[in-house]
């Protein structure tokens, strides 16, 4: 595991941040931590990071206690409320940060032209931070956090001064590190964003982490089915009442409710056994959208 | 913590508080040079050679006295912009979670800052000392190269004094309180000075006593006050009369006094890193 945490806790006078987390993530996976604005995400990140000292728990990132000066080097971190020295040049920057890495000339030279590439913001090095848009800013930021080609990277709402095509490049860009084997740590309450990258998530509420694991783990509650049948039958709609927990026909489609995907299976073979000709089949598992609010609320009755 | 140092020396030469006290440095030299023209070459004929000795000693002595609040002024409105807004802004995020310990950070701020306060000190006693020779001529008193060094030296202590409170105070408050708690304990340390020295003319120890406490709490004025009677190396010149005056020392501070701001430098450092090591940021 890239990050272990065990009853990690950070509180404010007692209140506040997050408390008692206690998740994994894996090598090489991109980890989504969800939850509603002020419910502790960026207190967890910072606090893995040591920005933020722990009022309780403990937590490892590659086998070493937070804080680790030498872990350090293999991170990389874009924060949610991103400032930059303004009086530097977009270049500057980079290459402050790459020293800060203990980067040689030779190596930060190759990789800031590669990270400005990468984030589009290549012939727009010489600018000064400071006239930089804030998409354009959050964009560096991503460079910054890239400068030390990292294995492990934490980007705290990393599209949200994006427009939908930096927010599209972003989602590419996460899939890439993906593929390079990094591991990647988003933080967001974009669920649109975590569902189309990630592999694993979390979601806290009130500090409190309400859920973690893969995405199948977290699957709960009924699958749909859509169904198109030629030849569609009274038959075949008893003996899918059977099967079903819910149905409804509207022409040639039947939307069939199912507890689980051996269902998908039986349903089919009643379809064909009763002479039915399927033309289209599509199933669909509940959204982010669905799953996350399903457990805010799950944790909120918990709570009451 | 090299990096820290080189970036934080060049922050400060961008900064516009920098482009403005040199430009306002500038404005200043060239009107106390322009009043020491006045005086040496329109102001008419002073007789005695003491006298002039005297009036001399008490020009430079405003010269370097101005330029300290120059230098003073610079140290602490560019000092609380470095470290508080910095932490206030968020901008410390992306730099603390590099490969480099809070302490190295400090101690890296710390000395790029005084680094570039140390050049703009040297260039500020140089002005008014080479402007001093170039008006008065022959009249100006003839410092030996060693106690100008080691007058220098003192000098230092008054910035870096002054940063290391900035760093203290920096820790703790926000930055517009840390500006007005360091100003006034700048004055603080000005007024005990004069107290101290006025005490002295008039024989009044209260006076003497107060300023000396105001001198503890604010070592500043008199580190003022030991570079200007090394300047003029008080205890082994009798000579050194002339360089009394509200700008130069009756009663000059001892050596334990230097010492004792040493200590103080280092003290307000170490609480400064101390604290910074334990907050949350």
């Amino acid at each position: 595991m890239i990050i272990e945490t065990h009853g990690l806790t950070k509180q404010f006078n007692g209140s506040g941040g997050c408390k008692d987390i206690s998740l994994s993530v894996t090598e090489g996976r991109i980890f989504g931590f969800l939850g509603p604005n002020g419910a502790g995400k960026s207190t967890f990140v910072k606090t893995l990071l040591g920005l933020l000292i722990p009022t309780g728990g403990q937590a490892r990132i590659m086998g070493q206690p937070i804080g680790n000066i030498k872990v350090r080097s293999k991170v990389g971190y874009l924060p949610e409320l991103f400032r930059y020295h303004d009086w530097l040049t977009g270049e500057e920057l980079l290459k402050y940060h790459a020293q800060l890495f203990h980067l040689s000339k030779g190596e930060y030279v190759k990789k800031i032209s590669n990270v400005l590439e990468i984030v589009g913001l290549l012939g727009k090095e010489k600018q000064k931070v400071g006239t930089y848009s804030k998409g354009m800013q959050q964009r560096i930021g991503l460079a910054v956090a890239l400068i030390n080609d990292p294995l492990l990277i934490f980007l705290d709402e990393p599209t949200s001064a994006l427009d939908p095509i930096g927010r599209k490049e972003v989602r590419d860009i996460i899939i890439e590190l993906k593929k390079q084997g990094k591991t990647v740590f988003l933080n967001s309450h974009l669920l649109s964003e975590v569902e189309s990258v990630c592999d694993e998530i979390a979601i806290i509420n009130h500090g409190n982490l309400v859920v973690s694991g893969s995405w199948q783990d977290l699957q709960v509650g009924e699958l749909q089915m859509e169904i198109s049948i030629n030849n569609y039958s009274q038959q075949i709609g008893e003996k899918l009442k059977l099967l079903a927990i819910k149905l409804e026909k509207k022409h040639n489609n039947v939307f069939l409710s199912l507890k689980n995907e051996q269902d998908v299976n039986d349903a089919l073979k009643i379809i064909i056994e009763n002479s039915g000709v399927i033309t289209k089949v599509q199933t669909k598992r509940q959204s982010l959208e669905d799953l996350f609010m399903f457990w805010i609320k799950k944790e909120g009755k918990e709570r009451c | 913590m090299l990096t820290i140092i080189k970036y934080s020396l060049k922050e400060m030469l961008n900064k516009k508080i920098f482009v403005a006290t040199l430009v306002l440095a500038l404005i200043f030299l060239g009107l106390y040079g322009g009043a020491l023209y006045m005086v040496y070459h329109k102001g008419g004929n002073f007789p005695d050679l003491i006298i002039r000795s005297t009036v001399s000693s008490q020009l430079l002595g405003a010269g370097f006295y101005f330029s300290t609040f120059i230098i003073a002024f610079l140290t602490v409105l560019g000092g609380i912009g470095t470290i508080s807004l910095e932490l206030e802004s968020g901008l410390l995020y992306t730099v603390l979670t590099k490969p480099i310990t809070r302490t190295k950070f400090m101690l890296g701020k710390f000395t790029g800052l005084a680094l570039m306060l140390i050049i703009f000190s040297v260039f500020m006693l140089s002005s008014v000392l080479i402007l001093n020779i170039i008006m008065a001529g022959k009249v100006f008193y003839n410092f030996q190269i060693i106690n100008i060094i080691k007058a220098v030296n003192i000098y230092f202590l008054i910035p870096l004094t002054l940063l290391a409170i900035v760093f203290f105070f920096s820790t703790r408050l926000k930055s517009l309180a840390t500006g007005i708690v360091v100003i006034m304990l700048f004055m603080l340390g000005i007024i005990g000075g004069f107290l101290e020295q006025i005490g002295v003319l008039i024989q009044k120890q209260e006076l003497v006593d107060i300023g000396i406490l105001a001198s503890l709490i604010s070592p500043v004025d008199s580190m003022y006050r030991k570079f200007f009677s090394v300047l003029y190396d008080v205890e082994n010149t009798p000579l050194s009369l002339i360089s009394t005056g509200p700008f130069g020392s009756i009663h000059p501070p001892s050596g334990w006094m230097v010492i004792y701001t040493i200590v103080f430098i280092l003290a307000f450092v170490t609480l400064a890193i101390r604290k910074f090591n334990r907050m949350d940021l």
